[in-house]
């Protein structure tokens, strides 16, 4: 009895030794098997480059890279690049690419797939979102498999911005030319950490992590992201330990878990900002309604209400700490003054000016809630605003065809941080976005969009900012945040872009 | 015998294929009239005015609508039901995911109000001529007021966060996986032999299920009730009492048999409304079937889905509709043979 | 009223009739019944336990929602809502069902033949998929959603009524009217549709029970009544996001959509016993 214990005791001595080499990182502290996140929404599509939308953005980036990275407060860093500088007109940049970088299919990343991604895809008239950013690549010429030279048709200050920037993804070119185009929004294939190994929409998506990756290996060896739309389900799955992770719950769950102490919570203000946007003609035609409609919002009771106070106050076209941020440019909540404005252009509580509306419910969280309360507040000094529920496809329909309501809730991602993706694409007539449309507007910023120097770039856009602000053009409320909840014995970096970066997370 | 069965079953299935037709041209003028445009739904936020355009050139959208639907009539009948502005892929690949989920929530809740519906019927018939019958008539009358996406709120309120027996979103545990083999999740489920996961597939329709079935079994309750009570009015009940066999011979041997023909024929009836309210109760609890497609694809006008997705529903209720016809002819004496 | 007339007045007609009557009061004397304007936010206040909870306050009784808005004043107009929809949904849907059945049973042949086919076609869309898309169509606000329930329901009416209309053609007295040289007309308005108007007023009262719901499930997933009407649909998908945190903001909504749906079911089936001969004898027999 005691020998067979003993020799069964040695062999299970042995085979745990064998496992250790076998796999040096087994029982390694800092490495999970399996992480599991709560996410809001599917990918929708795995072709990296048909959606610029943030979501998806996070699931993306995990099987794909980007040319260019982003540390966590949005500077730039190298990525896939290793190299970029910007011709001082701005009508050209030289890349280098790393030569150690392997698709997960074994082949290697060249110029050739940096070509095709950010020009060849482009131009072949395949519906892709990340035409807005490099619709103006006239060329990539390739030097060798790991040196280019983008050109471009009009100068395009903010290139390497929109390289590290939503949908800019390298995908392979041999593999886009073999599945075609059907097959890539299905069949992901790219250079990141991750691959695909389950996905059922809607519902589960599975990465397992690739050994052979080029950077540094993230802790999870599997990532299990978990689709769970409804806030309640989402925090329900990680108070049960099902996930490790849940993203965008409500601010009144996290102000409970951080007390609770078994879960940890965080807020992360990120790069996005709500707003109500204006439009220059019927009743905003009138500078006065504009500047009331602004003075009548009270931003810190709408930030009190319904993000506990967290979020924070804006008054220009861009959040603290970016390029272009005028520090000491404030506009204030003064009832009094917007009242004395409408009177100005005749209108009063009585005799209230009356406008459309629109907002979406549920395309962010708290913005039906914020809407309704901005809709009292103008109520109080005599703006009477009907409101209209669309969505956020809808919203792009009706400004592209001009029937926009005079104002809409909106929300404006710039994972770049850079100006010209806040208050540029805002503003610029050409681009689907705009809606405050006057000839004034586009005189100044047409030359900021060509401007090539750095430092006169950024001056031009806080004159422009302080412009919108003082004409009314744009009523700025919130930077929102983004809210995790993650399980003890994790520890999370958050981006200020709003993704979730498994290198970013530690195991403790 | 079984030929002749089939033989009007066919029958009344040939005749709503005209109905199916018109309905079809119905739905695609509607559609068509909504004051959203396809071809810009179908294209990045980016596009040119050029390039929606071309898109509707393309899509046929600058045709006469006639044309249009004679086109998209065309490649239906070869199972392409065009590209969803969502998803931007098949539309057919899209419904078709999402179909199996819907079946197996409407069978189930089927069979919850069939077994709901007939216990409640026998009991209160059972007890007839009693105060518990009127107890019982009134507590169907209550169960009648709340339709089933009341019920599914207070489901979620009552047995998902007062007491939290039932999970109120999904259809499995987050981390679970079931490979498909048929498709029909519950299905699967059993087949792995895994029995957590058999557990959670079965915990998690439950509410759905119970939403659904419990609102849709007061009228079988009723039916059946109304029902029972008329067939022991006829003579052949009063016979076999004479004969001397049990109340329990009489209900079960003689009198349900016929006295469950119209509750079949309220149920083929029904049918349709009961596959209609699986919209809302798969919104409220997140089950990824139709339902929640079509609200979805109704908040991003997504053309497309929202017009398979109307004409499966329709095509289900006719169907039934036509089968409940076809077995209250077979099964009734009087109506066939007049 | 109408129970009077009658021998013994049906107790479902008696206590569903008082609930019917009692949300019809709420909704019409609403501002002065509710203590707040319902529009009215506290956003310093948001999502206030009722009076009987923790931390309950007299001040908002049944307490307030994510908007700091007073959940009682909420119901009371939220009842002005939907008995306004109830009605005017239910007396079109009737009016255009009444109308069409009485064509189609009276005149029989293709008449009947169109419109029966008509129906048919209706019918196979189930209702809550068939109002959606009307609204997707129409757009929102009270008036569209009334417009919708007609739209849907007119059917149930039209059924139902045009097999009695057939059977009230074939009587006597309207071969009779026929005979000595009625109009067509006439003979429908003096001798056909009082024969029809029992099953109408029970009809009517089911469809009000119905356009409740109806119109709740549209504010509900907010293709119903605009943001700024108070209704007890859009209180349920307000409450929802909050319900693991405020109970009470889901429950109370939809005890108010149960209570008055069951009256006007009651208060139907009771029309039903006590107008219906047929009924009667069946129920003695």
């Amino acid at each position: 009895m005691n020998s067979v214990d003993r020799r069964l005791f040695m062999k299970l001595a042995a085979a745990a030794g064998g496992t250790l080499l076998v796999s040096p990182n087994f029982a390694f502290a800092g490495e999970v098997d399996n992480l599991s996140i709560a996410w809001t929404t599917d990918t929708a599509s795995w072709d990296p480059n048909q959606r610029l939308s943030p979501d998806p953005q996070t699931i993306l980036k995990m099987v794909f890279d980007q040319p260019i990275d982003m540390t966590s407060d949005l500077k730039l860093t190298p990525g896939l690049l290793t190299e970029w500088t910007l011709a001082d007109d701005a009508m050209s940049m030289h890349v280098t690419l790393r030569d150690d970088v392997t698709f997960s299919d074994g082949s290697k990343l060249t110029t050739e797939d940096f070509r095709y991604t950010f020009f060849e895809r482009v131009n072949q008239g395949e519906e892709l979102d990340i035409a807005v950013g490099f619709g103006t690549v006239s060329d990539i010429e390739i030097l060798s498999p790991t040196e280019a030279v983008m050109q471009f048709s009009k100068p395009s200050p903010i290139v390497a911005q929109w390289l590290s920037f939503s949908a800019s993804y390298v995908v392979s070119k041999a593999y886009a030319e073999k599945v075609g185009p059907e097959k890539m929004k299905t069949s992901p294939m790219g250079t990141g950490p991750y691959v695909l190994t389950e996905y059922q929409r809607d519902s589960r998506i599975v990465l397992t992590r690739r050994d052979d990756y080029w950077g540094d290996l993230p802790s999870a060896k599997q990532i299990t992201i978990e689709i769970i739309p409804d806030p309640t389900a989402r925090l329900a799955a990680l108070e049960s330990g099902t996930v490790d992770i849940a993203t965008e719950l409500s601010i009144r769950d996290v102000k409970r878990l951080e007390q609770g102490g078994t879960l940890n919570a965080v807020t992360n203000p990120i790069a996005r900002i709500i707003y109500v946007t204006i439009r220059a003609d019927g009743v905003f035609a009138d500078r006065n309604v504009r500047l009331a409609a602004h003075h009548a919002v009270d931003k810190d009771l709408l930030s009190k209400a319904f993000f506990g106070g967290d979020a924070v106050t804006i008054n220009q076209p861009t959040i603290p700490g970016m390029p272009s941020f005028l520090p000491d440019f404030h506009f204030d909540y003064d009832v009094a003054k917007a009242q004395e404005l409408l009177a100005a252009s005749g209108f009063g509580p009585d005799n209230p000016v009356t406008l459309d509306f629109a907002t979406t419910n549920g395309q962010f969280p708290g913005d039906y809630d914020i809407a309704r309360a901005v809709v009292t507040m103008w109520e109080k000094v005599g703006i009477k605003a009907n409101l209209t529920v669309i969505t956020e496809s809808q919203w792009y329909e009706l400004n592209a065809s001009g029937k926009l309501p005079p104002a809409s809730l909106f929300v404006w991602e710039n994972g770049t941080g850079d100006p010209e993706l806040f208050a540029g694409n805002m503003f610029d007539a050409d681009l689907p976005f705009a809606t405050y449309r006057t000839d004034e507007v586009t005189a100044m910023i047409k030359p900021l969009l060509k401007e090539p120097d750095y430092d006169t770039r950024i001056k031009g856009y806080e004159e422009f900012n302080q412009y919108l602000i003082e004409e009314g053009a744009m009523i700025p409320l919130l930077q929102a945040i983004q809210t995790i909840g993650y399980r003890n014995g994790i520890e999370i970096k958050p981006w200020a872009n709003g993704l979730i970066r498994p290198e970013a997370i530690t195991i403790s | 015998m079984f030929i002749a069965i089939l033989r009007v079953i066919v029958r009344r299935l040939l005749a709503i294929v005209p109905v199916f037709a018109v309905v079809t041209v119905l739905v695609f003028g509607a559609l068509r009239i909504l004051p959203v445009d396809p071809a810009q739904m179908s294209l990045p936020p980016s596009a040119t005015i050029e390039q929606v355009e071309a898109k509707r050139e393309a899509m046929g959208l600058n045709r006469p609508i006639w044309t249009q639907y004679s086109m998209w009539a065309q490649a239906a009948i070869t199972g392409d039901l065009g590209e969803s502005a969502q998803y931007r892929t098949s539309t057919a690949a899209v419904v078709l995911d999402r179909l199996p989920a819907t079946i197996e929530l409407v069978i189930c809740a089927l069979i919850f109000a069939v077994c709901v519906g007939m216990t409640g019927g026998l009991l209160i018939f059972a007890v007839r001529g009693t105060a518990l019958e009127s107890v019982g008539l009134v507590v169907t009358s209550a169960v009648m007021a709340l339709p089933d996406f009341l019920l599914a709120l207070l489901f979620i309120l009552l047995l998902g966060v007062l007491i939290p027996i039932f999970p109120v979103n999904g259809r499995l545990d987050p981390g679970m996986q079931v490979p498909s083999y048929t498709g029909f999740l519950l299905i699967d489920a059993v087949l792995t032999g895994d029995f957590r996961v058999i557990v959670s597939a079965f915990e998690h329709i439950a509410l759905p299920v119970m939403a659904l079935g419990l609102a849709f079994s007061p009228t079988i309750v009723r039916v059946l009730h109304a029902s029972l009570i008329n067939t022991y009015q006829q003579s052949y009940i009063q016979q076999a009492r004479l004969r001397g066999l049990s109340d329990r011979e009489i209900l079960f041997g003689q009198a349900l048999k016929n006295a469950i023909v119209p509750v079949v024929i309220l149920v083929g009836t029904q049918f349709g409304g009961l596959f209609g309210g699986t919209l809302l109760v798969e919104m409220i609890f997140s089950f990824p079937g139709l339902g929640n497609l079509m609200v979805k694809a109704m908040q991003t006008a997504d053309l497309s889905v929202i017009m398979a997705i109307s004409l499966i529903y329709c095509a289900t209720t006719l169907i039934f509709n036509s089968i409940a016809d076809a077995l209250a002819y077979l099964l009734n004496p009087r109506l066939r043979n007049g | 009223m109408m129970g009077k007339m009658y021998r013994l007045p049906d107790p479902g007609l008696l206590i569903g009739g008082s609930v019917a009557l009692l949300v019809l009061v709420c909704g019409i004397f609403a501002p002065w019944i509710a203590p707040y304007h319902p529009n009215d936010q506290e956003l310093l206040f948001i999502l206030a336990p009722p009076v009987w909870a923790d931390g309950g306050s007299m001040a908002h009784p049944l307490g307030t929602d994510s908007l700091g808005r007073d959940t009682l004043s909420r119901l009371i107009y939220g009842a002005r809502t939907a008995v306004t929809v109830a009605a005017a949904a239910s007396f079109g849907a009737m009016l255009l069902g009444a109308f069409f059945a009485h064509l189609a049973g009276y005149f029989g042949g293709w008449v009947d033949w169109i419109i029966s086919r008509t129906v048919e076609i209706w019918l196979s869309f189930p209702p809550v998929v068939l109002s959606m898309l009307l609204i997707t169509g129409l757009g929102i606000g009270i008036d569209k959603v009334i417009l919708a329930i007609v739209l849907v329901d007119w059917t149930r009416f039209c059924r139902v009524l045009r097999s009695e209309v057939q059977v009230a053609r074939g009587q006597d007295y309207v071969a009779f009217a026929r005979l000595i040289g009625f109009s067509h007309f006439r003979v429908i308005i003096r001798e056909i549709f009082p024969a029809t108007l029992p099953m109408l007023i029970t009809l009517l009262s089911l469809q009000m029970g119905i356009s409740v719901v109806v119109e709740a499930i549209l504010s509900f997933v907010a293709m119903g009544v605009p943001s700024d009407v108070p209704a007890w649909g859009q209180m349920i998908a307000d409450a929802r996001i909050d319900m693991y945190y405020a109970p009470w903001g889901l429950a109370l909504p939809i005890f108010a959509i149960f209570l008055t749906v069951l009256s006007f079911n009651l208060f139907g089936d009771g029309l039903r016993r006590t107008l219906d001969p047929r009924h009667t004898a069946q129920r003695s027999a």
